[in-house]
């Protein structure tokens, strides 16, 4: 029992952060059509800077500067590299974004170095929030979900009740015709981009302390964030979301179950035979953790094509 | 007094030449038909006018600003808004949510058309409102389309082959719409297949052919050149 709900939150945490990712990079390419590789490097750069804030100011300062920081950053790359390639089809985006992933991550070294920097929680934020059969539950994962939950309530707010939302889902649908009723969709696609980066950036500056803040964040979490959009569906976010949270829970219950098929095997009575086999038959599920995403996205991709929430199902 | 005008408008569809140097022009508050047959080149005409296929050369006028060249949204802040043959409902949004991404601040010395006008002119739009665009019916779509276009507050409206595919109850009612946002001021283009419509609605009928503009005159002087309508109008 301890450990499904222990698990179930750390999941909850961890699915929320990957959809304050995977939104940004879900409407970008909803929108766009972009495939943005550099999305997660806006990830990584919101760790750092907020990190470097932190350290110089006080760590709530820095969840406020970072991502407006990386939000600019994320409207320089839009304006006046994307935009300069668009019309020339996708593998020149991909490219593109593939180059700047490369840039960011050769600059963080160059900067902050190769190795993990000591990114961790405010003291207000370091003990435990509650505890649960005698295990604390950290106050900073509840402020993680936190962040994420009202993010995702304004993101809903924005997107549904407001003219600018509804535009935006126009523009998604038929940009051409959205610019021939008078709106600026260029204009429209850089205000998307941007506040798609400043999620980033924001889920960077909390995750940083979460998990660790490394010039390897940025790969890894490119990973997980292309698996969620596919699996969820490209464009929707409805899909990303509940692709986040599956993910998320998949991976931290993954973690802790200690099961191989050679203990499937036992049940039958063929567990000694199994263990000498070894190999596959003794792989345990914790151990293929990381790699559960990949089967689930596989999964998905043989049964449903589009995504759970896609349109071409 | 001329609002718009079009000279030796060119325009190229990928490597295709389809606007061979049309050249018109449309007074203030007047209703013209464009007619032609399929191919001859008018929904393409409506597209560079509205900026969605860039005109390869030539000039489009309103009032005095040049309009060849500029981005959409531009154009139709100017003064011009443009209802596709394709309707191009927003289908993921509710009728309402539709109209209102058409709403603009109303121009000076123009009459400033209200959603409930629309409502008014289309009681169907005002019953669903609250349903998304997608699940309504193509003649909805229409009048949907129409008065979307219509919020913009435009001083000239091109309306691309309305009445295509549609009962004749619907055909009616929206000639009858179309009749009397001219009368209160939007100068308008009318593109359409269908002759009668444009005979009973339009003070001039130009035909299209080729790209260019070959015939131009009042209903009853297209009525009264057969030659005309055979070479350029009728299917054989």
């Amino acid at each position: 029992m301890e450990f499904i709900v222990i698990s179930a939150l750390n999941g909850l945490v961890y699915g929320l952060l990957l959809f304050m990712v995977s939104a940004g990079l879900t409407l970008i390419f909803g929108m766009m059509g972009i495939v943005n590789f550099a999305h997660a490097s806006f990830y990584m750069l919101g760790a750092y800077l907020s990190f470097t804030i932190a350290r110089i100011s006080n760590f709530w300062l820095a969840l406020l500067i970072a991502p407006l920081i990386v939000m600019a950053a994320g409207m320089f790359i839009e304006r006046f590299m994307l935009r300069r390639v668009h019309g020339f089809g996708h593998s020149q985006q991909l490219l593109l974004t593939f180059g700047i992933a490369f840039v960011f991550e050769e600059l963080v070294k160059l900067f902050w170095g190769n190795f993990p920097v000591a990114y961790r929680p405010p003291p207000l934020l370091s003990g435990p929030a509650f505890s649960l059969f005698g295990t604390n539950f950290p106050s900073y994962r509840v402020f993680v979900a936190a962040v994420a939950i009202v993010l995702l309530g304004l993101l809903y707010l924005l997107l549904q009740k407001t003219r600018i939302g509804i535009i935006v889902r126009a523009s998604v649908q038929r940009p051409g015709m959205v610019s021939a009723l008078g709106h600026n969709v260029p204009l429209v696609f850089l205000g998307v981009f941007g506040v798609g980066a400043w999620m980033a950036g924001l889920a960077g500056a909390v995750g940083g302390a979460l998990l660790t803040t490394s010039p390897t964040m940025s790969g890894e979490m490119s990973v997980i964030a292309f698996v969620v959009v596919v699996v969820g569906g490209l464009g929707s976010l409805l899909g990303a979301f509940i692709a986040s949270l599956l993910i998320g829970l998949l991976t931290s219950f993954s973690v802790g179950f200690q099961v191989s098929l050679a203990d499937v095997a036992q049940l039958f009575g063929y567990g000694e035979q199994a263990r000498q086999i070894g190999g596959l038959l003794t792989l345990e599920i914790s151990s293929m953790s990381a790699s559960l995403p990949a089967l689930l996205m596989l999964v998905v991709l043989l049964t449903r094509p589009a995504g759970l929430m896609g349109d071409r199902n | 007094m001329t609002l718009l005008s079009v000279t030796n408008l060119h325009s190229h569809y990928g490597k295709s030449h389809i606007l061979h140097g049309m050249s018109f022009s449309l007074a203030a508050g007047e209703m013209i038909a464009l007619l032609g047959r399929n191919g001859s080149g008018r929904s393409t005409a409506m597209k560079a006018i509205m900026g969605l296929v860039a005109p390869t050369r030539g000039s489009i006028k309103l009032d005095t600003k040049e309009l060849a060249g500029l981005p959409s949204y531009k154009i139709n802040r100017a003064g011009i808004a443009y209802v596709p043959e394709e309707r191009l409902a927003f289908s993921n949004l509710t009728v309402e949510e539709n109209l209102h991404i058409g709403v603009a601040a109303p121009r000076p010395n123009a009459k400033a058309w209200s959603l409930e006008e629309m409502y008014g002119f289309f009681p169907r739009l005002k019953e669903r409102r609250n349903v998304k665009a997608g699940s309504i019916s193509g003649g909805e779509q229409q009048m949907l389309t129409l008065c979307r276009s219509l919020l913009g507050q435009p001083s000239v409206i091109l309306i691309d082959e309305p009445t295509e595919g549609l009962a004749p109850k619907i055909v009616d009612h929206l000639a009858d719409v179309m009749r009397d946002i001219n009368r209160q001021g939007v100068a308008s283009i009318l593109v359409e297949q269908k002759m009668t419509i444009a005979l009973k609605l339009c003070s001039r009928c130009l035909i299209m052919g080729h790209g260019a503009i070959v015939f131009e005159g009042t209903p009853e002087e297209l009525i009264a050149t057969p030659s005309v309508r055979r070479e350029w109008l009728e299917v054989a």
